[in-house]
């Protein structure tokens, strides 16, 4: 419950910081969203700041700036036509998060194997060159990896497709979930499921070389140092056979500190879409980050500022409980 | 009853590889160990106690570790010459063995119940070869950790299902080592109970695969006198109730002689005594056991400093060519620094490695 | 260095000295921690190279990194080009090797502050307990909770693009890991023997802090400096590509990978090659990394 509390606490202090932010940016919120005509119509310009209570003291900016927040209010996109921000995230975000889901899982995977086998194999060839092999993956920067897949796989080899996250021309799903991709696959839509399937894949995997490698450095030390341990010896003295005391003792053990990794994962991953939608042309809310920054859209980024520290606070909430779970001291000790 | 020991070792010579050379951690020992006693193992730390019960269970880790020499006979077949798999199939069922530290020595993440459970799961699946010949276990344990092992039984429908049958049997071991609330205690993590409660429930472990002989490294070295007592009267109690021999291994004298009905007396990887514990205690021969009995403190308030024998263990890297206890020893003649002295019988039963005896 | 009383001298000084002696040792024998010594050793030559080369006006690259059509335009990398030309004829090994000091002298200027910044802080709050110490946590969780990249692209939006309001924007929202870390190190030497005897003594805290926690706390907190280098290239690489670190037409390591993206059909080695030369960087720096922690044996 604690966590919970100071969790709130949390995205308070992101809210708070936000606020600030959004008031040290240079320039005049008008001007931006007005353009050129707050130059021609200065009484215009002027009665818009007004109205958005420009002129008031910070105190009560700050109390319209929470009062908005919570109706969902996060003001207009420049860099999309002056739409509602909140709109624009609505319709990217489900996509990124579809892209997310994957990537997790890809990270997970290749982590979790790679981790047991140079652990159970370690100083032996396989895994040196699995070491290799992440190290190479971590110290990437996302984009070039995003740009090495997208030449070898798209453009080289034909295999995926790029731009938008499923083909335009498929019937799109009715929005049950909001999700398409989960949409899709509920209504038996397998064309579309398929396509969005295609078009997810590349951009997951470049955000999954990018952080599997931190699964794999910490699992191979965690199951090292397991495996020496006591209960390891007890396992064996009962007459166990070395794959139930590998992994039914030993792996799960070792898989506790895993999971304190889980918050620094998905941080990886959010900030990574920034970069491989826009290398990748997927419409998800990484582009519209980089397109908000590219056009000066300060609404836009602030809002997707505060999104992605929603997201990382309630996935360090949801590690915290897993750590829970998976580790009876921490629950009960 | 017949007169065939259980677990028979000769001659056996165990060394570890360390960056500063070879170290003889067991040389040339001879032990043998008969169906229902308790046998205690005693000596200082390093003397090879530890590496001689590993090795019994096959679990020294063999990198560094490496028998050089011996034969390890138990039911008839060397296991010595057996390999890894075949060797697997006597650990828990034949031979089991409990450690130190309790609280290290269990699983922090599973309960004590399917802990013990899964013991008796081992000892379920392997009866169906018998209990003597016991040594091609591998269809055995591949049934075994497919199909149960896995299945978390904290699932309410699969743990009424299969922990129900298990269950009772828990519950069994659990009162056999006198547990009284046992029904809580099974639901229990290891942190959660005392260090006493967790060395009970290593025994209810090991005794629940019902074997014939049971290796105790130091069982009680890390709990406090009272329990320790508590702890060793339910070892000699159980032995006579399961008819399962019991190896005790200790530093401790006092603690074997509490319990065990013959000690061996260890120093330097070699045996020097091995006798009946009244024996040992009334006429103590070698003249290292003389020198462990005299410097246990009476209790007494007397005047008199306390007693230590002179002198440090030799080197292991570097043995000695003859008695390992020449340089200490207060009777030591000449031909104790020539040639080892052979561990000999002197009258029933009481075994002794020393010159003055006669070679 | 710290002065230390004589004392104190004999417990821990000179495991330190001797670790960095293994540490050499370790970096002879293991050939992880040997090529990242060659790959940092040969960007911070290079880095000093372009440094002093821009200051005493000499070019030290084989053409001028901002001249345009050098050499054909998208030309493959040959002899002539090493790398390759751009579409405006500008050698690309030449731009690459111009904008070697950028990244790194971000990722050491950024990691050193946070490091020191981070140690007083967290140390500090750790010896003076209560509020403090509580308010110090909550900031840091603030800090985690939003990303980094996403942090410093904000109040680099404030400052102006920029190396220099970039570089300031990182040391904003980076040391709040080393204070933790410094707070967790020194939270579990204050109740060392050594340390209550320097209180007894009449050591005011202050002085406590810097002649017995710090140089203590220092090792583990400088096996994490080392890896966290490249975690800030990497960062600083992501503000670059974003178009917020330089401004054209100069060049930087992240800024050439977004310039030459639109390139990648008719000339892949274009975008891809900057990436390399980030991700070697980066590599350098873990592979040295690791070879410090192995010597010094901090896990």
């Amino acid at each position: 419950m604690r966590r919970f509390f100071l969790a709130i606490f949390v995205l308070l202090g992101v809210v708070v910081i936000t606020f600030i932010l959004s008031h040290s940016l240079g320039g005049d919120p008008v001007v931006a969203w007005l353009g050129r005509t707050a130059g021609a119509h200065p009484a215009l310009a002027e009665a818009y700041r007004i109205k958005y209570h420009l002129r008031d003291p910070l105190w009560v900016q700050f109390y319209y700036y929470i009062t908005n927040l919570l109706q969902g209010n996060l003001g207009l996109s420049p860099s999309r036509g002056f739409i509602p921000v909140s709109e624009v995230i609505g319709e990217t975000l489900p996509l990124t998060l579809q892209i997310a889901f994957f990537a997790i899982v890809l990270t997970l995977v290749l982590g979790t194997v790679l981790g047991v086998v140079s652990a159970k194999y370690h100083h032996r060839t396989i895994d040196r060159s699995i070491r290799s092999f992440y190290l190479a993956g971590i110290s990437s920067p996302v984009f070039f990896l995003a740009i090495l897949l997208l030449i070898v796989f798209t453009l080289m080899l034909h295999l995926f497709p790029s731009g938008s996250a499923a083909d335009p021309n498929l019937t799109a799903p009715t929005p049950i979930t909001w999700i398409p991709m989960l949409d899709s696959l509920i209504e038996l839509n397998f064309p579309y499921f398929l396509s969005s399937v295609q078009h997810t894949i590349l951009p997951s995997l470049a955000l999954a070389l990018g952080t599997f490698g931190v699964i794999v450095r910490v699992l191979r030390s965690s199951m090292l140092e397991v495996m020496h341990a006591n209960y390891i010896r007890t396992a064996r003295a009962k007459g166990l056979d070395e794959n139930t005391v590998f992994f039914k003792h030993g792996l799960r053990n070792a898989m506790i500190p895993v999971v304190t990794l889980a918050s620094l994962v998905i941080t990886w991953m959010m900030t990574g879409t920034i970069f491989v939608e826009n290398i990748f042309a997927y419409p998800g809310i990484g582009q519209y980050v980089f397109q908000a920054l590219a056009a000066q859209d300060y609404p836009g980024i602030l809002a997707t500022t505060l999104v992605f520290a929603i997201i990382i606070v309630s996935s360090t909430l949801a590690a915290d409980i897993l750590y829970a779970v998976v580790d009876p001291q921490i629950r009960l000790g | 009853m017949s007169d065939q020991p259980l677990l028979s070792i000769k001659n056996l010579t165990i060394s570890y590889e360390t960056k500063s050379g070879r170290l003889l951690a067991v040389d040339r020992t001879n032990l043998d160990v008969d169906k229902n006693t308790f046998i205690a193992v005693v000596g200082e730390s390093g003397c090879g106690k530890s590496t001689l019960a590993l090795s019994i269970i096959g679990l020294l880790s063999t990198p560094p570790a490496k028998v050089n020499s011996g034969i390890m006979e138990y039911k008839s077949i060397d296991l010595l010459t057996l390999d890894e798999k075949q060797r697997r199939g006597y650990r828990g069922t034949e031979i089991a063995m409990i450690f130190q530290e309790p609280l290290t020595s269990l699983n922090p993440v599973y309960r004590v119940g399917d802990q013990i459970a899964e013991a008796v799961m081992v000892r379920e699946l392997r009866k169906g070869t018998g209990r003597d010949s016991g040594i091609d276990t591998n269809v055995m344990q591949k049934t075994y950790s497919t199909k149960a092992a896995y299945l978390p039984s904290r699932i309410p429908k699969l743990r009424h299902g299969l922990t129900k049958l298990l269950r009772n049997e828990i519950i069994q071991a659990l009162k056999l080592v006198r547990i009284a609330d046992a029904e809580q205690v099974i639901d229990r993590y290891p942190f959660e109970l005392s260090g006493g409660m967790r060395q009970r429930i290593m025994i209810a472990m090991a005794l629940a695969e019902k074997p014939a002989l049971l290796v105790a490294d130091e069982p009680t070295t890390a709990l406090d006198v009272t329990t320790q007592a508590q702890v060793l009267k339910l070892m000699k109690e159980l032995m006579n109730e399961v008819h399962t021999s019991i190896l005790l291994i200790t530093h401790d004298f006092a603690v074997a002689s509490q319990v065990a009905d013959r000690i061996v007396v260890m120093y330097a990887g070699d045996i020097v005594e091995d006798a009946n514990v009244y024996d040992l205690f009334s006429e103590p021969l070698h003249p290292y056991s003389q020198g462990l009995l005299a410097c246990i403190p009476s209790g007494s308030k007397d005047k008199g400093a306390l007693k230590a024998i002179p002198g440090t263990v030799p080197d292991l890297r570097n043995p000695p060519i003859g008695c390992k206890f020449a340089s200490r020893c207060p009777h030591v003649m000449k031909v104790c620094y020539d040639k080892p002295p052979p561990l000999i019988k002197t009258k029933s039963n009481h075994k002794v490695a020393c010159f003055l005896y006669g070679e | 260095m710290l002065e230390v009383s004589t004392e104190e001298e004999i417990t821990y000084l000179p495991k330190i000295q001797g670790r960095f002696r293994d540490g050499f040792r370790v970096i002879r024998e293991d050939l992880g921690a040997l090529i990242g010594a060659l790959i940092v050793l040969g960007f911070v030559t290079t880095s000093i190279a372009v440094y002093v080369s821009n200051l005493i006006g000499v070019q030290i690259t084989p053409y001028n990194p901002l001249q345009e059509n050098v050499g054909p335009a998208l030309a493959a990398p040959s002899f002539a080009h090493l790398f390759g030309t751009d579409i405006l004829g500008r050698d690309v090994f030449s731009r690459i090797v111009i904008a070697t000091p950028a990244d790194f002298s971000v990722g050491i200027v950024v990691i050193a502050s946070s490091f020191f910044l981070g140690a007083l802080i967290g140390s500090y709050a750790a010896f003076h307990g209560g509020l403090l110490d509580e308010a110090l946590m909550r900031v840091t969780d603030i800090f985690f909770a939003i990303p980094a990249l996403v942090l410093a692209m904000s109040i680099g939006l404030a400052l102006g693009p920029g190396i220099t309001n970039m570089t300031v924007a990182l040391m904003i929202i980076w040391w709040p890991p080393y204070a933790r870390l410094a707070r967790g190190e020194a939270l579990k030497i204050a109740h060392q023997n050594y340390i209550e005897a320097a209180k007894l003594s009449g050591l005011g805290r202050f002085m406590i802090l810097l002649k017995h926690v710090l140089p203590n706390i220092t090792i583990t907190m400088l096996v994490y400096a080392t890896l966290d280098v490249g975690t800030v290239i990497l960062i600083y690489s992501g503000l670059s590509y974003l178009g917020l670190a330089v401004r054209p037409p100069h060049p930087d390591w992240g800024e050439m990978v977004s310039l030459y993206q639109d390139w990648m059909i008719s000339a892949p080695w274009l975008p891809l090659i900057p990436g390399f030369i980030i991700a070697l960087g980066v590599i350098g720096f873990s592979l040295l990394g690791d070879g410090i922690r192995d010597a010094l044996e901090v896990y």
